[in-house]
């Protein structure tokens, strides 16, 4: 065999074997599954419409294609199950006039990003900020505010796992901002005794 | 056999570079060039120069001196988290219904390139840090961040934030602070490493635009609530009227409203300052 040629075939598959076991790496598949790893904790006293808008579902970073929209459409729903009673789901704030929900919780995009390190192994991060909004039936804003989730690692990682870290990191801490509101629990309250306040008139 | 060669030449290189550039390898695929005889035609006599270059021990010390210096400067640029003191510390600062305002415009130009790694001023982008503080026990503040703004008084027109001024149509003016920081590595080297440090500029470039884009965004100012005892800050970006030397007719303006009542609270700052040149 010819030895020029035996030389080559061997560094072939030395090379090819490193490269592969480097891309396969990063390659792997991550989960789409919704987010589960919420606190338990006693829930807020109201029934919310989680409202998806067409915005939220359109939003997604096209360079380094991380379909953040649908991401939080996914995991809206289940994180509201999470903090409140009762949770519904509706489409651009149209609430059936069956369903006498007491809020609706409408998150929106506020910010996405993905740094880039120097060097391959330099570090990137993956920042996600969401602006979630509660109101009341009437439109009226009870409480809003912007959750940043963060997560980073090397650049040559696979980014969709971290911008998978980022999404959790995001919805662990909007979980966190929603129960302690000060304002939200007071509205929550106040809906109870109005409710409660109405069930006895009626009785009457 | 000479097709067999062929393959092991210009499509091997080609593969090699897809493979590399792929992950981010950049350097991998000229040190692979270079140290697996699989290089093209066209470098195979600058690579055997090269390796009986390596053989010399100053050749060594030259290449590793080069190394050292074009990693040195190929780091990750890192920006410091920005920290604010309490919203009545700052001069301008007013109390309304126990939520506190406090506002700083920044007009340094060394603090501008230390805080956001790149002259905003230059740029004509004034970055005012706006500081909100909830002083109630009992009532909480919406503050929405298309609410933070900056009136001029000649226009009557409320600007909000304008970041994107920078971001977006200057990310190559971004981009070039990072070829000061690699310019110590693009010196004479070897014909066969050329490229590593122009890839190491490249990359750098592209890693700090990135960066500085992020810390400008991540430190505006965005929608909060603000319960008892809360507190959010950030940035808005305004843009400078072009060749300004003075901002004397406009002013910082916030709007906060309380959920419960539905009031709303104005806060107004007269902004009177020099800009430096």
């Amino acid at each position: 065999m010819n030895p020029m040629k035996n030389k080559l075939f061997v560094r072939l598959c030395v090379f090819g074997s490193a490269l592969a076991s480097l891309l396969l790496a990063g390659c792997a598949s991550v989960s789409n599954a919704p987010f589960t790893g919420y606190t338990a904790q006693e829930k807020i006293h109201l029934k919310v419409a989680v409202n998806i808008t067409d915005e939220l579902l359109a939003a997604k970073n096209d360079k380094w294609n991380i379909p953040i929209g649908e991401f939080i459409a996914t995991n809206a729903p289940v994180l509201a199950q999470n903090t409140f009673d009762e949770v519904i789901r509706v489409r651009n704030g149209q609430v059936p006039a069956t369903e006498n929900v007491g809020a609706v919780l409408t998150p929106k995009v506020a910010y996405l990003t993905r740094t880039i390190g120097a060097t391959g192994g330099g570090e990137s991060i993956v920042d996600m900020k969401v602006e979630w909004t509660l109101s009341d039936p009437k439109g009226n804003a009870v409480w809003v505010d912007t959750i940043d989730g963060r997560s980073s690692a090397s650049t040559r990682s696979n980014y969709k796992k971290v911008a998978r870290a980022a999404l959790e990191d995001l919805l662990t801490r909007s979980q966190q901002a929603i129960s302690s509101a000060a304002a939200i629990r007071e509205f929550a309250q106040k809906e109870v005794v109005s409710k409660n306040s109405e069930g006895a008139g009626a009785g009457q | 056999m000479a097709n067999q060669k062929a393959f092991g030449n210009e499509q091997l290189m080609t593969l090699t570079k897809v493979f590399c550039q792929t992950c981010h390898f950049d350097s991998v695929y000229i040190l692979a060039a270079l140290f697996t005889d699989t290089a093209s035609d066209k470098c195979r006599q600058t690579t055997q120069t090269f390796k009986t270059a390596m053989k010399k021990p100053r050749t060594i010390l030259f290449l590793a001196t080069c190394l050292i210096l074009s990693g040195a400067g190929c780091s990750t640029m890192h920006v410091a988290p920005i920290t604010s003191g309490s919203a009545d510390s700052y001069v301008e600062h007013e109390q309304i219904d126990g939520l506190v305002v406090g506002v700083r415009p920044m007009t340094d130009k060394a603090e501008v390139k230390e805080t956001f790694k790149i002259d905003l001023l230059d740029k004509g982008l004034l970055p005012i840090l706006v500081v909100a503080e909830n002083k109630s026990p009992t009532v909480s503040f919406i503050i929405p961040r298309e609410k933070v703004g900056v009136l001029d008084n000649a226009t009557g027109i409320t600007s909000a934030s304008q970041r994107k001024k920078v971001t977006s149509s200057s990310g190559e003016v971004m981009a070039n602070t990072g070829a000061v920081l690699v310019g110590l590595g693009g010196y004479a080297l070897p014909l066969a490493v050329i490229g590593m440090p122009l890839e190491f500029t490249g990359m750098q470039k592209q890693s700090n635009a990135s960066i500085i884009e992020f810390n400008l965004a991540d430190n505006e100012f965005y929608t909060h609530t603000l319960g008892p005892g809360d507190k959010a800050q950030g940035f808005i970006y305004y843009q400078l009227p072009k060749d300004a030397a003075a901002l004397s007719n406009c002013h910082v303006v916030a709007e906060a409203k309380n959920p419960a009542t539905g009031e709303t609270t104005a806060f107004d700052f007269p902004l009177n300052i020099n800009l430096p040149k």
